[in-house]
């Protein structure tokens, strides 16, 4: 008996185990997948096995992730090559792919509107520039978007968004598959850690070693990765800022709860339409280097002249957050400590996005000197850059040196402003800290159970022996961080994957909860749309759960492809 | 042999020109991935794609081809190798500053290959199919055969994680650091104890396989002259197993020094940069390395230039030597 394609209710289990197409051969998907991670490898390993189960040949290609960011998900018209170059049917990557694994994308629960980038309608290329897989929703989904990032009605943006996620439940454009949770190890003797949550260490200067807070030792972390640079105009990675962030605090944090906790500014207020934002600087804020003190007047130089500059003379890689529709936000003075931005369109996220939250500045001093000769690489070669010498008094710590490949120093900051304010008299606590770069993963590991550092962070697989080890405490905070499996939808990909139900066929077989529990090691969350089940935004009655728990595997997958797929397909 | 000498110094400084330039045609040449991942994280902020593609090449020093070739001749030239923009410094100083890591490392790695590769296979020649020789064979062979990484790792496993406390007169033999501290040379210097100390694990890791690999070589070399006449007559007039061992080393340097200079450089130059990325030695191999990741051209020419000019130099002085070993070799120029 040979079970059909597009006869809906066929009974498969009579029928062969391999699904051919409609030139009579069994249909075989390209999965790319970037190495480097074990549990990557081994999610796409299961994966592959569970579309064999389902009657497909997989082929598997591992690569490092550059390379298959390069070829795979790239493409190029025109003469433009970028992740979203042109119309799905034309603007193809360098190689064909059917499945793409080891890719990821925050799901940003602070400010979900930012998502238009990945999931609007592949056409809408102005917004769709991260859409390198194709997808056009079957809903449209800008329009939602649009409205939510700027309605003053939190319980309307609720709706709005718990549909938008509903749709991405139901069209599967890729392949949810788990949020990672983020695993501390930490040397017993460290207190003060803080709450696990999404904003886990926004409060770290108040760590200290022993039972009671004071001054002492030298906290070393161990990090994977070293950093790219120092200079905040041109930092965008978290290892560049982790080493800054010891010696500046940045404008504000956001607690776990989402709340404003005060650092250089002390609080903001915001008009009744979301538009105008006024923020306030605390008093006693001051630079090194004899730049004096820091005013609103650098804020609103550094925001205008540098991430608005045109053109961006500094390269400055934080300017997305500081235009709206291609124009630059309006950013003016109100008084020696207090600037407003004036937003052509409500937004009631402004807060929450990466604009002024955690945010860096740099005296007006030191950047005109640069600003008028357009003289960006003069600016990021300047010794008091990249040593971090106008840091003055804004931070726990101060750069002493930054051995590359090696590690990042910072002592103690007797003058730091947050002392006996934001947190307890004699903070910071720790006389240096390191930030250790380890190349190799088991280095840092061992380490860590030698007590050479005080923290890192750990893999899924050696999280139960740091358990078993007396001298080490391990905690886990939940990311936003969505591991997926793309499905290609452009041109150079199984036609039929631009089908929803055939990309519900393909989530259908493989089991989330598995891949949590058995190749996570329960570190992770299993994700059927691209907002964790913590968030907000995130609504349980308009969320399907393909490859759920209560998920039927292959026989239901296998029903669901038959009906999915046109005339031509067969199992036999 | 002057004339030969000076012929030598020409093709070393032809074939080092010829090897940086073919480095950098690769280097410029090669797909660059990492624009890629630039600009995925720039489109996942809601970044203008086309700005950003400006603004990495901006930051990555672009520029039209033939003006980065000559920019790169006139400043190699001039012994400067430009600005690495990975490091946001001088080229110069930057290997300037890796040097002395892995000098410390592979300057005793490389006299303990020597003394105890020689060493062990001397005794091996004149004890030849004796129990301690089958024991030290097989020690050279697996420490041939070992890969670095591995043994690097066990190494820490051993003398860092799992290793007692062990102190003597008050000085601490062990637990051995973990991984290579720079805050330990800022604080006592590059020739201390605190330092030799935390050395220990790199250098053996290093010269494990260039002692067995010398052991291999010596042992070799060495039995072909342990029955010679000369060696039986200086033993027919008394002289005790060292002074036969001299006798027997003395020819069997002249081929010897070929696997010294050569292999023994070779051995280092692939086991240094494994060993600097498992013990975090920031030394030139991990700046090289960290070159290549970041395609940061001037930092990895020059990085390449060191150990080019080392097997280059090393071959030189190889020839040199050989002919200053065995007056009867002659030389063309």
């Amino acid at each position: 008996m040979v079970a059909t394609a597009g006869c809906a209710g066929l009974e498969a289990p009579d029928s062969g185990d391999t699904l051919y197409g409609p030139d009579g051969e069994q249909v075989t998907l390209s999965m790319v997948y970037a190495t480097g991670s074990p549990p990557v490898t081994t999610t796409m390993e299961y994966i592959a096995q569970r579309l064999e189960s389902l009657g497909f040949d997989v082929e598997r290609n591992g690569l490092p992730y550059p390379d298959m960011l390069a070829q795979y998900a790239q493409n190029s018209y025109e003469g433009t090559t970028a992740l979203n170059a042109g119309p799905r049917d034309e603007a193809v990557s360098q190689e064909p792919w059917d499945l793409m694994g080891g890719v990821g994308f925050n799901a940003f629960p602070r400010s979900p509107t930012s998502l238009r980038t990945f999931w609007v309608d592949v056409a809408e290329r102005a917004v769709a520039q991260a859409n390198f897989f194709g997808y056009n929703p079957t809903e449209a989904l800008a329009p939602k978007f649009e409205r939510a990032a700027t309605t003053p009605d939190d319980a309307e943006r609720r709706d709005l968004l718990g549909e938008v996620f509903g749709v991405l439940s139901r069209d599967q454009p890729v392949n949810f598959l788990v949020f990672d949770a983020n695993i501390h190890g930490f040397a017993r003797r460290v207190s003060g850690l803080g709450e696990p949550g999404p904003s886990f260490g926004y409060a770290s200067q108040g760590r200290y070693f022993g039972e009671e807070p004071g001054v002492g030792g030298t906290y070393v972390s161990g990090r994977s990765s070293g950093a790219e640079t120092l200079n905040p105009i041109r930092a965008d990675d978290t290892e560049s800022d982790a080493r800054i962030r010891l010696t500046m605090d940045g404008a504000y944090e956001l607690d776990n709860d989402d709340e404003f906790v005060p650092r250089w500014f002390t609080g903001y207020e915001a008009s009744e339409d979301d538009t105008v934002y006024e923020f306030h600087i605390r008093e006693g804020l001051e630079w090194g280097a004899e730049f004096g003190s820091m005013t609103a007047e650098d804020w609103v130089y550094y925001i205008t002249e540098v991430h608005q500059a045109e053109p961006n003379w500094a390269n400055s890689l934080n300017r997305a957050p500081w235009f709206r529709n291609g124009e630059p936000i309006e950013v003016t003075e109100t008084g020696e400590r207090s600037f407003e931005v004036r937003l052509p369109e409500p937004d009631p996220f402004f807060v929450l996005r990466p604009a002024l939250w955690g945010a860096y500045c740099l005296p007006k001093g030191l950047v005109a000197e640069y600003r008028e000769a357009e003289d960006g690489e003069g600016l990021n070669r300047d010794s008091g850059v990249g040593e971090l010498a106008y840091t003055g008094n804004l931070g726990p710590y101060s750069f002493e040196r930054w051995d590359r490949s090696s590690v990042f120093v910072a002592s103690r900051n007797p003058d730091y402003y947050g002392a006996g304010t934001l947190f307890p008299e004699g903070a910071p606590f720790f006389e240096e800290r390191h930030i250790q770069t380890f190349g190799e993963s088991s280095t840092r590991l061992s380490a860590l159970r030698a007590g050479d550092i005080q923290s890192t962070e750990l893999p899924p697989d050696t999280v139960a022996s740091f358990e078993d080890d007396a001298d080490v405490s391990v905690l886990r905070t939940p990311t936003a961080f969505c591991n997926m499996l793309a499905y290609n939808q452009r041109a150079n990909g199984w036609g039929e994957l631009r089908k929803p139900g055939v990309r519900r066929a393909l989530s259908t077989a493989v089991s989330k909860p598995t891949i949590a529990e058995d190749v996570f090691r329960g570190n992770a969350a299993a994700a059927y749309t691209h907002q964790p089940e913590y968030s907000r935004w995130y609504n349980d009655a308009k969320v399907t759960r393909y490859g759920g728990p209560n998920s039927s595997g292959i026989g239901a997958a296998r029903e669901t492809l038959l009906t999915a797929l046109p005339e031509g397909y067969e199992y036999r | 042999m002057y004339r030969y000498v000076a012929g030598r110094l020409a093709w070393t400084v032809f074939a080092a020109v010829a090897v940086l330039s073919a480095y950098f045609a690769l280097l410029v040449l090669a797909p660059d991935p990492d624009a890629a991942v630039f600009a995925f994280r720039a489109a996942a902020r809601g970044a203008d794609p086309e700005a950003a593609a400006r603004t990495y090449e901006q930051l990555r020093g672009g520029g039209a081809l033939p003006v980065r070739y000559a920019e790169f001749v006139s400043n190699v030239a001039r012994g400067n190798f430009g600005w690495s923009f990975s490091r946001n410094r001088p080229v110069n100083a930057a290997v300037l500053d890796a040097l002395p890591y892995t000098l410390g490392y592979a300057v005793p790695a490389a006299a303990f290959a020597v003394v105890a590769g020689y060493a062990v296979g001397l005794y091996g020649a004149f004890n030849r199919h004796t129990g301690a020789d089958r024991l030290l064979s097989g020690i050279a062979f697996f420490g041939v055969s070992v890969p670095n990484f591995w043994l690097g790792i066990v190494c820490i496993l051993l003398f860092a994680v799992r290793a007692p406390e062990v102190s003597v007169l008050g000085v601490e033999l062990l637990p051995l650091p973990s991984y290579y501290r720079t805050a330990v040379v800022h604080e006592h210097g590059f020739l201390s104890a605190a330092n030799a100390r935390q050395l220990l694990l790199p250098a053996l890791v290093v010269g494990t396989g260039a002692v067995a690999a010398n052991a291999r070589y010596a042992r070799g070399e060495a039995a072909e002259y342990v029955r010679a006449t000369f060696v039986k007559a200086a033993r027919a007039r008394g002289a005790n197993g060292y002074r036969a061992a001299y006798h027997a080393l003395r020819p069997a340097l002249v081929p010897l020094i070929t696997v010294l200079l050569s292999d023994l450089l070779a051995t280092f130059l692939a086991g240094a940069y494994v060993t600097e990325v498992v013990f975090q030695v920031p030394g030139v191999a991990m700046l090289s390395y960290e070159a290549l990741r970041a395609g940061d051209t001037p930092l990895v020419v020059a990085t390449t230039l060191l150990p080019v000019l080392g097997v280059l130099l090393g071959n030189l002085a190889q020839d040199i030597a050989y002919r200053v070993l065995d007056p009867r070799v002659e030389v063309n120029a």
